[in-house]
């Protein structure tokens, strides 16, 4: 008789859905973990930066506020109790989490979980059995060998607190990361600069997007090189930190006070694997079919560890499905299309196919955009230049994606997830009403504009 | 307005430097810049895009609309001009110092007008 029927690896998104649904579902569970629950999402990422973000957007509504018959006087951020608050959001959501714990008798190993072999996973002194393990051991920030980069910190070091506010900070990375922390110091009254290896911040979106914010960032006073290849960082006599880098083929430096380096994040195995355990990896990430199962039978992985897309969402919805497969029950969610966002201001949130990629597919489609200019919501909450673009299949109208840089694009991008799931047109979509006013309207004069081209 | 001599014009509002047979710099027209009121963005093509005549290859962004900006000739995207980028009002403010594109490996371009023909063709 074996101790479990699932252990989970890690109690972050992937790993305590998926022991939550497995308990659910009848299925005796542990979940190790050798840190706090919640994982990176809740500890060192999601959670953290958005409460500091919220943080930040509260100071400069507050700044704005005279425009619009708010006065509230000189505004200053007190660091100590914004990062106060933000762990108290923490542990709330931590606590939560352990409470279901408790609730769906989840059993929590506290440890490092190494697997020993098939159904064998060794936390400290104790060993127990399982008729199925899953990995969701997550990431941990990347740090490229770059000359001098041990002077850097990582996110998880800045969203941990604790060293005064830098005035200056330069931050290398202009992916996800490296913007919302670029939006944050910015607001929190840091000299912010970015530097991007690729021709435009967040390379992976579609390019409107970081045009845009380049020039919203500027705006605000973030200097942003984008095709900057960092070569070195060293500190000066004066204490400050020089980081080196070529730019349009010329040596350029950038200079700060701290300096983050925001370059991704890698696949955490550390202390995984007993001795003679293998998986078949690849560049340091667990390999897995489509429905997680590795190398060895009866082992699992979900989220970052396998690394395809490192996102909290992909990770909950691969350790869920995973959690259902071994509960005998299909799962609902749809893996292939993730929707993904960004918390600068505006917010950011694209799925599916940008019209790039469409191109490159060498699909023919039709794109429609709305400029939220005369949106009623946004000029009410005087919004930055905001927009919504809709990509179809030029036949038969289906929608194939959608991106979107507005207020509250993270909440209106899922009604285009639906609509790519479940294969809707363009025209279904206009069937829907929408009211007035909100921020939604936007997504009906984006589907106007789109309907106009498919049919003109 | 002002409508330089030693340009060529679209139908489409678009005006044509060419620098030599299979070489020109397209931009919009003071008359067009004009008709958008100020600027605010422009999505700029990509170095290395192929461009077909009468055909959009970039926008550009009001505070009113969003409007496509025609290719008159067809060709490749060799250059851009990035300054646009963060300062869309030059569009405005220069229209023929703000060219959008330099295009080169031109085989086509649009049946394009001489400068008294333009300004004939908007007064219409």
């Amino acid at each position: 008789m074996r101790d479990y029927s699932l252990i989970v690896i890690g109690a972050g998104p992937g790993g305590y859905t998926a022991a939550l649904r497995a308990a659910k579902l009848g299925l005796k569970t542990a979940v190790v973990e050798n840190r706090e629950v919640g994982g990176t999402c809740l500890n060192r990422g999601c959670i953290p930066t958005k409460a500091l973000l919220h943080t930040a957007e509260v100071a400069q509504a507050a700044r704005d506020g005279a425009a619009i018959g708010v006065e509230a006087g000189a505004v200053r951020v007190n660091p100590s109790a914004a990062w106060r608050r933000k762990d108290a959001v923490v542990e709330q959501l931590r606590g939560g989490i352990e409470a279901l714990f408790r609730q769906k008798k989840v059993e929590l190993l506290r440890g490092t979980g190494t697997i020993l072999g098939p159904g064998v996973v060794a936390v400290g002194d104790a060993t127990y059995t399982a008729d199925h393990i899953l990995i969701a051991t997550g990431s941990i920030p990347a740090r490229p060998p770059i000359p001098g980069l041990e002077l850097a910190v990582t996110s998880d070091e800045l969203l941990a607190g604790g060293q005064p506010l830098p005035a200056s900070l330069v931050i290398i990375g202009g992916g996800v990361i490296g913007v919302e922390l670029a939006s944050l110091y910015s607001a929190l009254g840091c000299q912010v600069t970015v530097l991007e290896a690729m021709d435009r911040l967040l390379p992976n979106l579609d390019r409107e997007i970081g045009q845009n914010l380049a020039m919203i960032f500027k705006k605000r006073g973030i200097a942003v090189a984008a095709g900057a290849m960092v070569t070195s960082a060293a500190r000066r006599e004066d204490g400050q930190l020089a980081v080196s880098y070529t730019w349009k083929g010329q040596p350029e430096q950038a200079i700060g006070d701290a300096v983050l380096c925001a370059i991704g994040r890698r696949p955490n195995t550390a202390g995984l694997f007993g001795e003679g355990v293998s998986l078949e990896m690849e560049r340091g990430r667990i390999l897995t079919d489509e429905t997680g199962q590795t190398s060895m039978p009866g082992v699992y992985a979900a989220g970052d560890v396998t690394a395809q897309i490192q996102l909290a969402h992909v990770a909950a919805a691969q350790g869920t499905a995973c959690a259902d497969r071994l509960a005998g029950r299909a799962p609902l969610t749809d893996l292939r299309t993730i929707p993904s966002c960004v918390y600068t201001d505006p917010e950011i949130a694209s799925v599916g196919l940008t019209a790039d990629e469409a191109k490159a597919a060498g699909r023919a489609v039709k794109v429609g955009k709305y400029v939220m200019f005369s949106n009623g919501r946004t000029v009410i909450a005087s919004g930055q230049r905001g927009f919504i673009k809709v990509v179809a299949d030029r036949e038969s109208g289906a929608v194939l994606g959608a991106q979107l840089m507005c207020q509250r694009a993270t909440d209106l991008v899922s009604q285009f997830t639906a609509a790519v799931v479940n294969g809707l047109t363009t025209e279904q979509l206009l069937h829907v009403m929408r009211p007035h006013p909100t921020f939604d309207e936007g997504i009906g004069e984006a589907l106007e504009d789109l309907l106009e081209k498919l049919t003109g | 307005m002002n409508f330089p001599a030693e340009l060529k014009y679209s139908k489409s509002h678009e005006w044509v430097k060419l620098l030599d047979d299979t070489t020109a710099l397209v931009g919009i027209t003071d008359f067009a810049q004009g008709e958008l009121g100020d600027l605010v963005f422009i999505n700029l093509p990509i170095v290395g895009d192929a461009v077909t005549k009468e055909e959009a290859f970039c926008d550009v962004e009001s505070v009113k609309a969003v409007s496509d900006v025609m290719s008159p000739v067809t060709g490749v995207v060799a250059e851009v001009n990035e300054a646009l980028l963060d300062a869309p009002e030059q569009l405005n403010e220069a229209p023929y110092d703000a060219w959008i594109a330099k295009i080169d490996q031109i085989t086509d371009q649009e049946e394009l007008m001489d400068a008294a023909a333009y300004e004939a063709f908007i007064a219409q």
